[in-house]
């Protein structure tokens, strides 16, 4: 700036167009909030680093050019105007750069996104399908109960199984099967109390882990859950006619010296009894 | 003449299984790209339906979906789509069978049409049936080997709940341990699953066999047993040739082997080497599933046994099992 000052000298009031001082004026005020704004937002690194620098040639090129309306370059000294312009498209071309950079850099936090997905499906702790976290959860958080159990708290167990969802799936598409697992998923988690969790089992079953609660309340839980399934008027896909599920429900209190294997050794028994006694039923 | 078919042989000429998992992935949000990666497969041309495929591809593209999905319940799926699927007239056959005992023999007598990638051999003691169950084509990861005995069990499983409404009490043995996913196998092949049993073999009481199913058509059965006859594939996988060889003949050599398959023992060793494995692993292991099956199903004693296989001495049978199972027969039996 000083260097314009001492290469020319300045122009009389009259000659001044004061419509180009506002407008060359206002374009390098607007680089500088750029520049301000890139700075507080963007961590630093290539990326911001190239924009800023960009930004910061667009604006030597602004300047020269606002600088040009006050001052009048003596004839020696008029290379300067001819070069003025040439910063300008510097600064774009690294900009652009930065740009593609960026791109680049969103594309890669992207998949770091993702990969967080994966990773927590690689660890099997949420459940693609239903949005629940998967058993794997279900066993540490049951081992983590039985490790802190006090002599006044005992905890209980539901097993939850969806009768007849391999002929469901067969009717009606896998795609189907997901999303009536993602609605019972959510149904069970609307009949449980905010302290309990639910989680996905293994494919049609759900496991649900009710801390400081007996067998008795455990059981009207799973009743409530069974409930609640048998009533939903299921639609699958564009079908206008509903299709009605029954769920099987089994239930196990706490018992000293169990470990979380025994507990859904003994669900699994259960639900395997409960089972059969359908079966006959059915028979019979 | 019986036409032996190799890994990397274009000899699966039904896609059922690739399309169904490819099917499975995409639901699941897996890009086709990835998944098809390194497989030389070509979405376009699969969809068509007409191309034959090799095990090697099918192989990379359970890989490739393990690897993208992580998901544990990709083998017991694709077994519960497994059948009656588009499997044709030898699902009818299967479908019209009158009792269980009936569709095992349809199973194994039509291997090649069902699953030519694994093989069943069937023993009956006592009140017992047991399925002695191997690949046609050789092991080729930890993954692998789970993933096609998952889906084996899955498939078996998923046919008799479909065909009988019902399960029914069978016991699985598998040769790996325990995995993480165990809840998988709980829910799927219900409570009766041990592992590290060295041996894949599942046992059904034989009173399950002979349930008899009242909506089964004994002409329909003729009728598409005729069709599957005449588009039955006389071929069968190199490793289950060589397996079953083995077992009839427990003390050949790798010549006479080469002599039985009309190649050269050097051909032979490259071909097991690209299956990975070689002719000694063969045949420790067919002797190996001997010794098992005598001792956990026929409770044999180890004298008898060594006899069976034709070792010279106790002492000379206990080193060998301890080689191929790191544990002593004693052991095993308690």
């Amino acid at each position: 700036m000083i260097f314009t000052f001492f290469l020319g000298e300045l122009k009389p009031i009259n000659l001044i167009d004061w419509f180009d001082v506002l407008g060359e004026g206002s374009i390098t005020l607007m680089i500088l909030i750029w520049i301000f704004f890139t700075m507080i937002s963007r961590p630093k690194g290539k990326v911001t680093h190239l924009l800023i620098s960009g930004l910061a040639i667009m604006q030597l090129s602004m300047l020269l050019d606002f600088l040009d309306e006050f001052i009048h370059y003596s004839q020696s000294s008029a290379w300067i105007t001819t070069i003025e312009s040439l910063p300008a498209p510097i600064g774009m071309i690294m900009m652009t750069i930065a740009l593609y950079y960026w791109h680049q850099e969103q594309t890669s936090l992207n998949a770091q996104l993702i990969k967080k997905e994966r990773y927590f499906r690689e660890h099997s702790l949420t459940d693609y399908i239903t949005g629940l976290y998967s058993a794997e959860y279900m066993k540490n958080q049951i081992t983590r109960e039985v490790n802190s159990i006090t002599n006044k708290s005992n905890f209980s167990m539901i097993m939850l199984d969806v009768c007849n969802f391999d002929a469901f799936n067969r009717k009606f598409s896998d795609i189907q099967g997901d999303k009536l697992l993602r609605e019972f998923a959510n149904l069970i988690l609307m009949n449980i109390r905010d302290k309990d969790l639910a989680c996905r089992f293994a494919s049609d079953r759900f496991i649900v882990l009710l801390p400081d609660t007996h067998q008795k309340t455990a059981n009207i839980i799973a009743n409530q859950i069974q409930l609640s399934i048998s009533h939903l008027a299921h639609k699958p896909g564009q079908s206008p006619e509903a299709v009605y599920h029954q769920i099987l429900a089994c239930s196990c209190e706490y018992q000293e010296s169990d470990d979380c294997e025994i507990l859904i050794n003994k669900l699994n028994q259960e639900m395997l009894k409960a089972k059969l006694s359908q079966i006959t039923k059915l028979v019979a | 003449m019986t036409k032996i078919f190799e890994i990397s042989d274009k000899a699966l000429s039904s896609p059922h299984l690739a399309v169904m998992l490819i099917d499975l992935c995409l639901i699941r949000g897996v890009n086709q790209h990835k998944l098809l990666k390194s497989t030389q497969l070509f979405y376009e041309d699969i969809s068509k339906g007409e191309i034959k495929i090799s095990p090697l591809q099918l192989f990379k593209l359970i890989d490739n979906s393990q690897k993208l999905l992580n998901s544990h319940d990709m083998s017991f799926l694709l077994g519960r789509r497994f059948f009656p699927g588009n499997l044709g007239a030898i699902a009818n056959v299967l479908f019209n069978a009158k009792n269980l005992s009936e569709m095992l023999k349809v199973i194994i007598s039509f291997q090649q049409l069902l699953f030519p990638l694994m093989f069943i051999q069937y023993k009956q003691y006592q009140n017992k049936t047991y399925l002695i169950i191997n690949h046609s084509l050789g092991e080729f990861s930890d993954n692998h080997t789970t993933f096609m005995a998952e889906l084996f069990c899955s498939i078996l499983v998923s046919a008799i709940k479909l065909r009988f409404g019902q399960t029914f009490p069978l016991e699985f043995k598998f040769p790996y341990s325990q995995p993480d996913h165990i809840e998988e196998y709980q829910v799927n092949l219900g409570p009766d699953v041990q592992f590290d049993q060295h041996i894949f073999m599942i046992g059904i009481e034989n009173k399950y066999l002979n349930i008899q199913l009242q909506d089964s058509s004994k002409t329909l059965k003729f009728l598409y047993l005729f069709q599957c006859k005449k588009q039955r594939i006389k071929q069968v996988g190199l490793i289950q040739y060589l397996l079953i060889f083995l077992d009839k003949n427990i003390y050949t050599t790798l010549e006479q082997s080469a002599t039985y398959l009309k190649i050269s023992p050097a051909t032979l060793k490259r071909k097991l080497k690209q299956h990975n494995t070689s002719f000694q692993q063969l045949l420790d292991l067919i002797k190996k599933q001997k010794a098992i099956y005598q001792i956990t199903v026929e409770g044999r004693n180890n004298d008898s046994i060594s006899n069976s296989l034709k070792f010279n001495d106790t002492t000379n049978f206990r080193r060998a099992f301890k080689r191929w199972t790191g544990t002593t027969p004693n052991t095993l039996r308690h």
